[in-house]
């Protein structure tokens, strides 16, 4: 029983295997159905397939409902969930030469805990595993393969975010003003908030920098409850005050001062507001 | 050994609770002897209750503490340096299971009139077999809870290279790791949006069909658990006990109860149960033991209200049922029992929003939002259909059950290997992103 248990999983992983293999091993068109499946797809597609494009964005999901708008020459690593020190980390470790990275600053309290590319707790196998074999890697997993054929309409994460009761809104924005959340009051510049992103993110901006590639900060607009919170201001301004310790030319985008920004529940902008800062922040970027 | 290798395993993040561990074993070690040298009855008897209550006491002490002390002080402020201690003292993995297996040796020992014959004459080598019994790492962070009796014998039995049950292991193992790797950290970032204020947003069949799959998540993940410990404890000649039976075709819910999480569900049954006087005192008793039995079977998964009313809910439901089945008998047709196990499934599945949702009025708005939610558009994108995709190998693994046995002898047996390769080529390819056992926190 184990023997013939045993040939008939190698059968059907040559058989899969194959199939990848006679399709040039290239990304497939299947999209990811969560958010963890995406970040770990997203990073296996520039390990195997670096990007050729003039610029790289590194933020977290609020960069990331920006894809749908962004134009060929942009690559988001965005992380939902996530941080944009793993893209900064990616880009230095796989030593990638675009013209200019853009890092997203509204959630610099989240550090980075591992990357995704090499630990392999975060992706099943290695990236030695994941090169030696293709058909292990994330973006080919059969059964997201198999959703994909049975739902043809490819609807992404992202647009989870689409479908909204605008009544809850409100009480989504109390909740995130919550102590625990977004710690209002609570004193941040030897916190270790600073510690963990800041410091990491100014080392990793002086690598990419060195390497001859512009460095470009930005700020995505939010609900104004959320911006006004002292945490956040003070956030903002140890960002403002460790840009200067670089003495590395950057620029930094703030946010864009209007009222008509609209988000779904506080932080990440709606599909409108998405897609016009993102065209206002690619005007600026270049 | 296997003892040195178990406690490294144990002590491997924090070695420190280390300590903790050998003090229980030490002590519980102590205590039994202790019940089996009295010279009289009272004595046994002492030493017993002194016994279970210190162990009650510490699992209290590392579970209970934070909950009583905000009940009772109402907030976290003005803490004395003591207080601030206790109230931060971090949750020793396997607490639960490791005190409720001490209790199951200083029990099985008081009852037993003289000294059980497992229980070695050396008391160096007791203590040898105790440490093997609470620290043998396959079932020590996430059991299944072992009985001394069951345990002891097998320790000194002789164990054979020839006599390892490879079939039987690889079965066990694969699909433990297939349920776990495959499906529960597939599950797991599907379900994520079972968190307030995230399901505020979704439609009442998204919000039925996240709690679909976060029913065969949480099994995945627990049974999956329970499986990767009996094949590894399999390995080296030991046999732990069955945790799962195929719980979601229970058509009640004391049958469920016979099925999920076996290894505490019969240690309650075993040692509280039976102790308070099971059901040979009178109906009134019998519904009062099975209210206490699962309100303490509740709060044994954590310190919090939530586990408590998720006891209590189950407690409540075996009473009514009991109640109920003693007036009516309902007709043995297919559809009945079909609508039996829907009833029992739909009532296990909320319950278990209290694991994910520990503040109790947030399980209470799910609960609501999945009747009223009906005017937010369903869309049947990929996330929907993975989670139904995910959820389908633990639909199917309880269905294969119900088929006749003529069937699973003969052509199912023939399918083995299908399924089988099939688990292997999906761990290989479609391993979800890791994520911790669900029951490492209790």
């Amino acid at each position: 029983m184990i023997v013939k248990s045993i040939v008939v999983g190698i059968f059907i992983t040559s058989l899969f295997a194959f199939i990848i293999y006679a399709n040039g091993n290239t990304i497939p068109t299947w999209g990811f159905p969560h958010w963890n499946h995406d970040n770990v797809g997203k990073t296996e597609k520039v390990a195997f397939h670096a990007p050729s494009t003039n610029i790289i964005l590194c933020g977290s999901s609020i960069s990331y409902l920006m894809e749908p708008y962004l134009p060929r020459e942009v690559y988001s690593l965005s992380i939902t969930g996530g941080s944009p020190l793993t893209g900064m980390q990616l880009i230095n470790q796989l030593n990638l030469k675009p013209k200019i990275v853009g890092i997203e600053i509204n959630y610099l309290e989240r550090s980075v805990e591992d990357t995704y590319l090499t630990h392999p707790l975060y992706s099943g196998f290695s990236k030695e595993i994941k090169d030696l074999f293709p058909f292990m890697r994330t973006y080919y997993q059969p059964i997201n393969a198999i959703g994909y054929l049975i739902s043809k309409n490819n609807i992404k994460v992202r647009d989870a975010y689409k479908i909204t009761n605008p009544g809850h809104i409100g009480k989504t924005i109390e909740n995130m003003l919550l102590p625990g959340k977004i710690k209002i009051g609570k004193e941040l510049r030897d916190s270790a908030t600073v510690n963990n992103t800041l410091k990491p993110m100014l080392e990793l901006t002086r690598k990419i920098t060195a390497q001859g590639i512009k460095v470009v900060f930005y700020e995505i607009p939010m609900n104004p409850l959320l911006m006004r919170t002292p945490r956040y201001k003070q956030l903002i301004e140890a960002f403002q005050d460790s840009i200067k310790l670089l003495e590395i030319p950057v620029t930094f985008i703030p946010a864009p001062k209007y009222s008509g920004w609209k988000t779904v529940d506080g932080d990440h902008l709606e599909t409108a507001s998405s897609r016009v800062y993102t065209e206002w922040l690619m005007k600026r970027i270049n | 050994m296997l003892i040195i290798a178990s406690l490294i395993f144990y002590a491997w993040e924090q070695p420190y609770l280390l300590i903790l561990l050998l003090g229980s074993i030490s002590f519980n070690t102590l205590t039994t002897q202790g019940i089996y040298l009295s010279q009289t009855p009272n004595q046994r008897k002492l030493i017993a209750v002194l016994g279970v209550s210190a162990n009650l006491g510490l699992l209290a002490l590392f579970k209970y503490f934070k909950l009583i002390f905000v009940t009772v002080h109402g907030g976290l402020e003005d803490l004395t340096p003591v207080e601030a201690f206790l109230y931060y003292l971090p949750l020793p993995v396997g607490i639960s299971f490791y005190t409720f297996e001490g209790i199951s040796l200083l029990l099985d020992v008081f009852r037993s009139p003289e000294k059980p014959k497992w229980i070695p004459d050396k008391r160096l080598h007791f203590w040898y077999d105790t440490t093997l019994f609470v620290s043998f790492f396959p079932h020590l962070v996430a059991g299944p809870i072992l009985k001394a009796h069951e345990f002891y014998p097998q320790i000194n039995n002789q164990k054979k290279f020839t006599s390892i049950p490879w079939v039987r292991i690889f079965e066990t193992l694969l699909t433990g790791y297939f349920l776990k790797m495959v499906i529960a950290d597939n599950l797991k970032d599907l379900t994520y949006q079972i968190s307030y204020p995230a399901f505020l947003d979704l439609s009442a069949a998204d919000l039925w069909l996240r709690l679909l799959g976060y029913s065969m998540q949480i099994f995945a993940d627990f049974a999956g658990y329970s499986l990767i410990a009996i094949g590894l404890a399999d390995l080296f000649g030991y046999k732990l006990p069955d945790n799962f039976r195929f719980p979601y075709i229970a058509k009640s819910f004391s049958e469920f109860w016979t099925r999920w999480h076996i290894s505490l569900s019969s240690w309650l049954k075993e040692y509280l149960y039976f102790s308070l006087g099971g059901n040979r005192k009178g109906k009134v008793r019998t519904y009062i033991n099975l209210m206490l039995v699962m309100l303490l079977g509740g709060m044994w998964h954590g310190g919090a209200w939530s586990f408590m009313v998720w006891g209590g809910f189950h407690g409540l439901v075996l009473v009514i049922e009991r109640g109920i089945q003693q007036v009516v008998k309902l007709p043995n047709s297919i559809w009945v029992t079909t609508m039996e196990r829907l009833l029992v499934f739909t009532g296990v599945s909320f319950a278990w929003l209290l694991f994910v949702l520990t503040d109790f009025s947030q399980a209470l708005l799910y609960f609501k939002a999945t009747f009223t939610h009906t005017d937010i558009p369903f869309v049947w994108g990929p996330l929907q259909v993975q989670l139904v995709l995910y959820s389908l190998p633990v639909i199917i693994y309880h269905l294969l059950y119900l088929l006749p046995d003529s069937i699973k002898q003969n052509q199912l047996k023939m399918a083995k290997p299908i399924f089988y390769g099939t688990m292997l080529f999906l761990l290989l390819t479609n391993a979800g992103v890791p994520g911790s056992f669900i029951y490492f926190r209790f």
